[in-house]
């Protein structure tokens, strides 16, 4: 059986395993069901003879082939339509009747006008031997259906078959026998959408699940792949002087045949053509004629372009990892791909490179590259989903699916679309045929994240390891996509274009948003760009570019205030001079940094430590606003959260929740009071999400750089203790501004302006009596400072209320002594 | 509809079919050997007549010697003429010979002048009465002469060529016998004169229709010779266009060419010998119209037997055509006989479906030439419809591998067990040869 089973042509030979496992019913689709086979030892076959030595070679005595132009025909003696002993006896065509004269023929039977139509069953004879051939299971019988299509219409004046058919789709037939269904569809999904609306055949739709669920679907017959192209080429130069150019560059330029994905007929006709015409067999040949992909053979080797990748390097580095693959086990591997960032930073080109790089590792057959959204999943009836996403997945094959915004699949809330139902068809095949496909879903990190986790099945599907994240590229890299942009629109630039142009990238790279466009935002500089540069010149179109052609809104380079300008609303508040101080520290640094132009200067991070009520949520804003006039936050307003809006109750929630912060502090300050609650040992019991929030807080500090700036504020003691909960949390925070308490004297003032803010006057006496008590307080545990202060106000203003109430001739806007309570400790 | 299926032949769509065929088969006249049989068994035949004719003359001669020297010298020129009209006999070319119409017409010319030569010296005897005893003494010689042909007549076949001629001369001869007794010789010169030349006329005429009658038979037993030997040697013809094959002629027509042998070898044994009864015309008969009647006959009979073989092949042609046809139509080929094994007869060929019903098919003669086939169905679809269906299909099949068919007919009747068991049919074959 295995010599015999050499005759069987790769492409074949999952059938023919599936064939030799005793199944009943098989589909055979896509464009390899009409195409020629070369086998092992070079001939060249067509289906119908490879399916018979393939059905052969599986232990078939009967194969036999049903079409509407040929009804049944056999291709051997052994298949004569004959039963029993008696068919092997009679093995010629005819059965000579001899007459007075012998057998001689006195007339040759009239010639059908077509020479090689030979005499066929009528309708009626052909089914009724078909059921008797199916029916029976005297002899292994394989009935070949040929273009069922064309059958299936023709089934509609011919009940019996439409019954007999029927019933075998059901499996009931002889045993060990086989019905093979040719389809001219090219796709499973087609086949099934056909079968959805066949009158005749509802079986089918049955068998088209069969075959879904069939490890690697048997019945897809793929074009030929590299060895068969190989013997193609081989035996076009030996039987018609097929003249290979070079022949160490064969193995190359099969291996870009075979990933054109064309039918071995058409190879052959192409590769006759040049034959006719005396062209060698070369790539360059090949390549001008568009027969293999340009891009790829011109680009050249896989590795090398992996190795050009530029910014990417852990997903490079990853990739080039591939290249070791461990041995593989009887369990096909799963090579489903997570690919997180944001738009324009490289997936779709990576994706296209996963697939050739599968290519060149033998890993897909075709490495090609099947692009999916939504729209091209999801259909707008029931039913049609299944079929869209079938189809997607069929074309995608034996290379790469890539669905961008993956999560765009999932129906929204009480949406009721059939974006689940996608969900679960890709999951089915990403499960089947994970031999045979890869699935990489790409999109921004957090939906991607929230979309995985929402489907067990799903996150289980992508190997941890193969999530890859695509940071947004670095200002250099930007700029040099932007110059490429510019360059392909043959515009020049100068150096000082070149530098100005860095500079406003820098901005950008500064300000992006969360979806930053990456390349795409490049390419919409240049384009802006080119078209300022178009307004500018008008006619003269040789002028070079100028820093004047990009966008003004990123050039406008604001004028520093002065430090005093800055300042000044903070120097106003009460006390807090080494307060001031550090924060002067800090602005000088930075507008120093500024001067020097050496690189974007980012917003830093900063730690506020001091006792409560000491102003640090008012520095804060006074913070955000000095940054932006600074030019490091667009925004600069201040985001106050506490633990309550960063940690979650439940498990998963807290990451988003906290990126969600940020996002609104985008731009301007993320302002965490009491920071420590978040880290382990504060306030949380059991399940602490708290160090979640630390560590997605870390990563986003460092990550989004220089787009939002944290403050954390809490006592000292705590606050070591929040660093410590993360090893790289301490080096994010640039500076650290020390809050002490406030003398006496500039709580007092705090009470006066707090008191003239709503339009009191304080009288000497009460100055004095609201000194001695705050002396006191100021020593009590729980002192709040500026909170204490509030709270004293407060309480002199019920007691002002009170006095006026008794004397209606009072100044309700003046307090007195008597308004003051008694220090007392 | 039932099992049993009447498939015509469309006969002139045959015909047209069968003389596209080739030629038919004709009788072989110019075959080697057949001439020189033919040739020599006349030359055999005029030689036997030559014999006898030679034989009877020198019979007629030695009679003749005793006659007086007034009639020798007439008599002489008539043997003379005799001999070499028995002579010529075995000259072949016709043209050459005398016809026995010249030979008479001779004789009487001959006669008129020996009678005028008579006539004048019988005028002499009356003039000079000097000379009565020289003519009387010449009448007792013509009556000797008269006497003496009358014995070599009486010796010759008269009765048979001039029936009671020589019984009325005979009574004369005794008349004038009795004259010359009871009177003047001399007186009676002119009478026995008239006597002796009815005689001799007679013994010329008996002669001359001899020798006619024989020639005649021998020409008329060629003839029979020559059709019974074309006959035997086109016992077996080869068929036109086909190196080697032959048709046995006989078989082909049913005994027919038996028949006609037998027939000629019969009028042959009737017409030979000098005893044949036979009259001269109606040896001449033989010879213009019952000879190339047999001609005739046994063209006919070749014709017939070659067009019947050809017909024969063309049966078992179609019936595997037939079979072909069914083959196509998933049925296998199981066996085949001939009625009676008989090529001549109907061809039976029975063939098995897949799902196991069985077909009969009879190819049988119609005629000489045509065909009737007949499709017995043993299954168990009872679906009238598809029966029906089927027998269309068949007719079609047949109709496009070049069998010109015509509709299917329903015979109206299941096919009867036993026409499905060929053992049966070859067992009755044995037993009847």
């Amino acid at each position: 059986m295995k010599e015999r089973s050499l005759a069987v042509p790769e492409r074949l030979r999952p059938l023919y395993e599936a064939a030799g496992e005793g199944v009943p019913m098989l589909l055979l689709y896509r464009e390899g069901a009409r195409d020629a086979f070369v086998t092992e030892d070079y001939h060249r076959v067509d289906l119908s003879q490879a399916l018979h030595d393939m059905l052969h070679a599986t232990g078939f005595q009967r194969i036999v082939f049903f079409s509407i132009e040929n009804m049944l025909t056999v291709r051997d003696a052994g298949s004569r339509l004959g039963h029993g002993e008696e068919a092997q006896a009679v093995r010629r065509r005819r059965h000579a009747v001899a007459g007075p004269l012998g057998t001689t023929l006195l007339r040759e039977p009239p010639r059908p006008e077509r020479a090689e139509v030979r005499s066929v069953m009528t309708d009626v004879s052909a089914i009724r031997l078909m059921r008797s051939l199916m029916n029976k299971g005297d002899a292994r019988t394989a009935m070949i259906l040929e273009r069922i299509e064309v059958i299936d219409a023709w089934l509609d004046g011919h009940r019996d078959l439409a019954t007999a058919l029927e019933s075998w789709l059901d499996g009931r037939m002889g045993a060990g026998n086989l019905c093979l269904l040719l389809f001219d569809n090219e796709e499973l999904s087609q086949i099934e959408r056909y079968a959805q609306d066949s009158r005749n055949l509802p079986g089918l739709r049955a068998a088209v699940r069969a075959e879904r669920r069939r490890r690697g679907t048997p019945g897809r017959i793929e074009p030929p792949q590299e060895a068969e192209l190989t013997r193609l080429v081989h035996r076009l130069h030996v039987k018609q002087g097929l003249a290979i150019a070079d022949w160490a560059a064969l193995p190359l330029i099969v291996r870009q045949m075979a990933a054109a994905g064309r039918t071995l007929r058409d190879w052959e006709g192409r590769l006759r053509g040049l034959c006719d015409r005396g062209q060698p067999f070369e790539a360059e040949t090949l390549r001008e004629r568009k027969w293999v992909d340009g891009s790829m053979s011109a680009q050249g080797d896989v590795w090398a372009r992996l190795a050009d990748l530029k910014g990417l390097e852990p997903v490079r580095r990853h990739l080039e990892n591939l290249r070791w693959q461990p041995p593989e086990g009887s369990e096909p591997v799963a090579r489903h791909m997570v690919f997180t960032g944001n738009p324009g930073t490289g997936k779709t080109t990576v994706a296209r490179l996963v697939g050739e790089i599968f290519l060149e590792l033998g890993l897909l057959r075709r490495g090609h590259l099947v692009e999916a959204s939504r729209a091209d999943l999801v259909g707008q009836y029931v039913g049609e989903t299944a079929i869209k996403t079938e189809a997607v997945i069929d074309r995608a094959l034996d290379g790469v699916l890539f669905i961008d915004e993956a999560y765009t699949l999932k129906d929204g809330e009480g949406a009721g679309g059939f974006g689940q139902e996608a969900i679960d068809v890709l999951l089915a095949r990403m499960e089947n045929d994970r031999q045979r496909l890869v699935v990489i879903v790409a999109g921004y990190g957090d939906p991607i994240r929230e979309f995985l986790a929402s489907n067990p099945g799903l996150e289980s599907r992508f190997p941890k390891a193969n999530c890859l994240d695509f940071p947004d590229y670095e200002p250099p890299m930007l700029a040099s996509i932007c110059r490429t942009f510019l360059d392909d629109r043959k515009l020049v630039r100068t150096d000082a274009f070149d530098a100005a142009l860095d500079k406003v990238v820098d901005r950008l790279y500064r300000q992006r948003t969360e979806r930053f466009g990456n390349a795409r935002a490049m390419r919409e500089l240049a384009d802006e760009t080119a078209q300022r540069w178009a307004l500018r010149v008008r006619d003269d179109r040789r002028s070079p570019l100028d820093p004047r052609d990009l966008p003004e809104r990123w050039t406008a380079d604001p004028v520093p205030p002065p430090v005093a300008e800055l300042l000044g609303p903070l120097d106003s508040l009460i006390g807090m001079r080494t307060l001031k101080e550090s924060v002067r520290r800090t602005v000088l640094r930075i507008q120093h940094n500024q001067r020097r132009g050496r690189g974007e200067v980012p917003a830093p991070h900063l730690l506020f430590v001091g006792p409560p009520g000491t102003g640090k949520t008012t520095v804060a804003r006074q913070i955000g606003r000095i940054f932006r006039e600074l030019g490091l936050l667009s925004r600069g307003h201040v985001i106050e959260v506490d633990r309550a809006d960063l940690v979650a109750g439940f498990v998963g929630q807290t990451a988003p929740q906290v990126r969600k912060r940020i996002e609104e502090a985008r731009d301007g300050v993320l302002f965490i009071d009491e920071a420590y609650s978040l880290s382990p040992g504060g306030e949380a019991v059991g399940h602490d999400f708290g160090r979640e929030a630390i560590d997605t807080l870390t990563r986003e500090m460092e990550n989004r750089r220089g787009q939002f700036s944290v403050i954390a504020a809490g006592y000292p003691a705590e606050m070591a203790r929040f660093l410590a909960a993360n090893s790289g949390l301490a080096s994010r925070f640039g500076e650290r501004i020390e809050f002490s308490g406030y003398e006496v004297a500039e709580l007092v003032e705090i009470l006066a302006s707090m008191a003239a803010a709503e339009g009191y006057t304080l009288s000497p006496q009460a100055r004095t009596k609201s000194s001695a008590w705050l002396e006191v307080a100021r020593h009590a545990p729980g002192f709040g400072n500026a909170r204490t202060v509030r709270g004293l106000l407060e309480e002199m203003v019920a007691r002002l209320a009170a006095r006026c109430a008794e004397e209606p001739g009072a100044d309700p806007n003046a307090f007195h002594g008597e308004d003051v309570p008694d220090a007392h400790r | 509809m039932s099992g049993t299926k009447h498939i015509m032949v469309d006969e002139s769509a045959w015909n047209s079919a069968q003389q596209a065929a080739g030629r038919l088969a004709q009788v072989q006249r110019e075959l080697p050997g057949m001439l020189e049989n033919i040739r020599r068994q006349n030359l055999a035949d005029l030689n036997r007549v030559q014999t006898t004719l030679s034989r009877r003359q020198d019979q007629v001669e030695k009679g003749l010697s005793a006659l007086s020297a007034n009639t020798r010298q007439l008599e002489a020129w008539v043997d003379v003429e005799l001999r070499e009209q028995a002579a010529g006999l075995t000259d072949l070319r016709n043209e050459t010979r005398k016809t026995a119409e010249q030979l008479r017409r001779d004789l009487s010319r001959e006669r008129s002048e020996r009678q005028a030569q008579f006539q004048k010296l019988s005028d002499r005897v009356d003039d000079l009465k000097a000379g009565r005893e020289r003519a009387s003494e010449m009448a007792r010689a013509f009556y000797q002469d008269a006497r003496v042909m009358h014995d070599v007549v009486d010796c010759l076949p008269h009765e048979r060529f001039a029936p009671g001629r020589l019984d009325r001369l005979h009574q004369r001869l005794a008349d004038a016998g009795r004259m010359l007794q009871e009177q003047e010789a001399a007186y009676s010169l002119g009478t026995v004169r008239q006597l002796y030349h009815d005689l001799s006329e007679l013994r010329a005429d008996v002669q001359l229709l001899e020798t006619d009658w024989l020639r005649t038979q021998a020409e008329a037993l060629t003839a029979l010779h020559r059709v019974a030997e074309t006959g035997r040697l086109n016992a077996e013809v080869p068929v036109p266009d086909l190196p080697g094959a032959t048709v046995d002629v006989d078989h082909w027509t049913d005994g027919g060419l038996s028949e006609l042998l037998a027939e000629i070898q019969e009028r042959t044994r009737v017409a030979t010998g000098e005893q044949s009864p036979l009259t001269v015309e109606e040896l001449r008969a033989i010879i213009t119209q019952v000879a190339p009647g047999y001609e005739a006959r046994l063209d006919s009979l070749v014709e017939r037997a070659g067009r019947r073989v050809v017909a024969a092949q063309f049966r078992a042609n179609t019936a595997e055509q037939v079979i072909d046809a069914l083959a196509d139509q998933g049925f296998a080929f199981v066996e085949e006989t001939y009625e009676e094994g008989d090529f001549r007869a109907a061809h039976y060929s029975k063939l098995r479906h897949h799902d196991s019903s069985e077909v009969v098919v009879e190819v049988a003669p119609h005629g000489d030439t045509g065909m009737a086939i007949r499709v017995l169905s043993y299954d168990d679809e009872r679906s009238q419809n598809r029966r029906s269906q089927r027998a269309q299909d068949l007719s079609q099949v047949l109709r496009r591998n070049g069998v010109p068919v015509g509709e299917a007919t329903d015979a109206g009747i299941e096919p009867a067990p036993e026409q499905r068991d060929f053992e049966r049919i070859r067992a009755r074959s044995q037993g009847a040869r």
